[in-house]
Formats: C-alpha cells, structure tokens, sequence
C-alpha cells in the first residue's frame, strides 16, 4: 500500500505550489486549464461525458442553487464514498483526522477572509454565505491532504482543489448541469 | 484576594500542585468533550443535511468542533497531560448526551440551538480566567460557539416554518435538553469551589445551571417551544 506516513501529512502540500487565490475570480468563465480541471473533477464525479456546465454569476446565485432542496446528490454521495475509501486506506481515524485538522486549522482564516471579501465586493447579503463558501473550501484542502496521504496524488481530489486554488466555486451538479462559480 | 495571573506555561509548572490539577481538569474535560462533541453530532450531521449549503455550513461547524479539540489538545500537551487523557476512552463512561447518535438533521439543529448554548456559558466563565493560555482559547473559541448556536437558531426557524417541523423540533428538544442541566456539573461540587479558589472559574455550577435554563428557556421560547421539565439532582 502506497501511503503517506502521517507525520508528513502537513507537508502533502508540495512545496513552491502557487499560493491559492480563493475565490478570486468566481463569476468569471473558466480558463482552458482550469475547463481541463473541471473535466477531470467531472469524470471523478462519474458525470457523463458531455454533462452541461453553467457558469454562475453572482454570490446570491450561488446561495440559491445550493439551497434549493429535492435536487440530485449523487455527486456528492460519490465524493463521500471516495472519502471513505481513502481514509479506510489510510486507517487510524484518529491520527489521520488529527492531521488534516492541523492542516486546514492553518488556512481557516485567509479561506474565510478570501470569500468575505468576494462576497463584499458583489454586495452580498447572505449572512451564511461565507461561511458556506469558507466549508467547501476547506472541505476541499482536507480532500486533497486526504487523497496525498492515500498515496494518490492524481485523484479527482486534487483536480476539484485546483478549481478552487485558481479561485473558482465547483457548485456541484444542478437541474441537469454541473455548475461552477 | 484574586489568584495571581499565570501568563505562561512556564509560570504554570511553578504553581502549587492544586492549581495545575484544576487546570488539568478543565483542559482535559474540554478536549475530549469537543472531541466527542464533534464525532457523535457535527461529522454525521453533514450526511443528514439537505442540500449542499446546509452541508457545506455543517462541514465548517464540524471542522471547527475538531479545531477546538486541537487547541485544546495542544494545550494539555504543553501542561503534560498524557495523550490518553485527552481524547475519549473506551472504559470511561463519556456524558450522557454523547450516547446516543444522531438521527435526524431536525435532531442536529435543536443540538446546535441548546447544547451549543450550554457550551457558550462554560466557555464564558472560561473569559476571565487566571491562566492565560486557557483564556486566549477560551476567547478564541467563543465567537465560533456562538455561531454554531446561532445556526442551530437560523435552521430550527427554518425547519418550525415547514410541515411538521414545529413538532419534529419540539421532539428532539424533549430527548435531548433533559441530559444538558447535567452538563454543568454537580451542586456543591468540590472541584468547582478549587476552580473558583484559583481564579479558573468565576460561577458556581449551580448559578450557571440557572442561568442556563433561564436563558435557553427564553430562547426556545421565541421559537413557540417548550423545555421539557427535568429533575435535577439535589
């Protein structure tokens, strides 16, 4: 088994990485890289090729789509079991919950900094909005560390952190197409 | 006469015994109470919430339960607390409330809207207290409590407002209030009056159980709810 040692696990961030750029330019379309990003995550998500994307524009858009209740969750059930699977591979919950508190513990700050500042910027009004917007970040560096410390580094994971170091939102799959922000 | 201010770890290790056991008790209670708090509610709510806000939400609450463990942690690592003793044990019994796993998301917000609220008034005596190290978490702590409580508030409005959702509240309400009164501690406790002796404490559990009740009395009551009745121990 190709595991990490979890005494490295706050170094699964390769060093010299650029630093990320949160939510820097949500509401703006994809770059050609960031497009081969998003096909990545989508082909992890096990969407069909060909799967719709819709760009979203504003903050209170973003709100409104990931609150509507009744839509498909499979998307989200899939990243759950990918979750699973890597931290059974890892095994000792604890430590490896440990460790990837200490790393998100140490971007908390500019996450949620990063996403109040987008927010104010289009006069959002939602109070949770950035607090939503700081989980999905961080929920996707845990993912990644997760995916690192598994032994794979090339897992979805780290193509759906990449979306969001380049500053975008993977919102998730909507009324029949992914939607990014 | 006031306990002198501990600022450091290292002025710790010169206190009286007494003194580093309070702190130890505290520390230790707090660590493995945000750790249990965190594993048996925040992690399995995120499967329950309903849509992906509500789930990335509970994902920041829940890191930020674990966030609290750690700081906590790191601290009893730093006084010389064994690692054992600040993370659940199997052959200890943990409080009542963490015995029972979470079912429903209904059930997760009425947690967050009154036991989040107990931990903001344990967390609130911690403010003033004479060792600083636990004072700087206690205050970093407290504006994060505060949210989750006032997420539990935000979501149960929400879910009162749809059908049935008043009585599904009302229902996680009556199974889980009745274990937080005891959340606080015994009367007459003779660790609360060692807390107090040294500044770690400002209130006596009794005065803070009351204030508890009163106050989340209050708040389910703005909500069209009722506390179940409880008997507390003499």
């Amino acid at each position: 088994m190709n595991v990490v040692p979890l005494k490295s696990a706050l170094h699964v961030v390769p060093s010299g990485e650029a630093v990320p750029a949160w939510f820097s330019v949500v509401g703006f379309a994809p770059t050609r890289i960031e497009s081969e990003d998003l096909a990545a995550y989508m082909a992890g998500l096990e969407l069909p090729a060909g799967t719709l994307v819709a760009l979203v524009n504003d903050w209170a858009q973003a709100a409104a789509l990931t609150r509507a209740p009744g839509g498909d969750m499979a998307w989200w059930d899939r990243e759950e079991a990918e979750r699973k699977r890597l931290t059974a591979k890892i095994g000792d919950d604890h430590a490896v919950l440990r460790e990837l508190t200490r790393a998100t513990d140490a971007i908390a700050e500019v996450v949620h900094g990063a996403a109040a500042i987008a927010a104010a910027r289009q006069g959002s009004g939602d109070p949770y909005i950035i607090r939503v917007a700081a989980g999905a970040a961080m929920q996707a560096t845990h993912q990644r560390a997760l995916a690192w410390m598994a032994g794979e580094p090339e897992h979805f994971f780290s193509r759906k952190y990449q979306l969001f170091a380049s500053g975008h939102w993977p919102l998730g799959f909507y009324n029949g197409a992914f939607h990014i922000f | 006469m006031a306990y002198p201010e501990v600022k450091t770890v290292e002025e710790f290790k010169q206190q009286p015994e007494e003194y580093q056991t309070a702190v130890k008790k505290i520390v230790r209670s707090h660590s493995i109470n945000e750790l249990y708090g965190a594993r048996v509610f925040d992690e399995p709510a995120i499967a329950f919430a309903p849509t992906p806000y509500a789930k990335w939400l509970t994902c920041r609450v829940a890191m930020e339960e674990y966030h609290h463990h750690v700081r906590f942690k790191k601290l009893a690592d730093e006084i010389g607390i064994p690692e054992s003793e600040t993370v659940p044990n199997p052959s200890k019994k943990p409080l009542s409330i963490f015995e029972y796993p979470l079912k429903t998301w209904e059930e997760f917000c009425t947690i967050k809207l009154v036991a989040d609220y107990a931990e903001i008034l344990q967390v609130e005596d911690l403010l003033h207290c004479s060792f600083h190290p636990l004072r700087n978490i206690a205050r970093l702590t407290m504006p994060e409590e505060k949210f989750h409580a006032q997420f539990g508030k935000d979501f149960c409005t929400e879910i009162i407002q749809g059908p049935g959702g008043k009585e599904k509240v009302q229902e996680a309400l009556n199974h889980y209030f009745p274990y937080l009164p005891a959340f606080f501690g015994g009367d007459k406790s003779k660790n609360n009056e060692m807390f107090r002796q040294y500044g770690l404490k400002q209130r006596s559990n009794e005065e803070m159980r009351a204030d508890y009740i009163e106050r989340v009395g209050a708040l389910v009551g703005s909500l069209g709810l009722t506390l179940p009745e409880v008997r507390l121990a003499a």
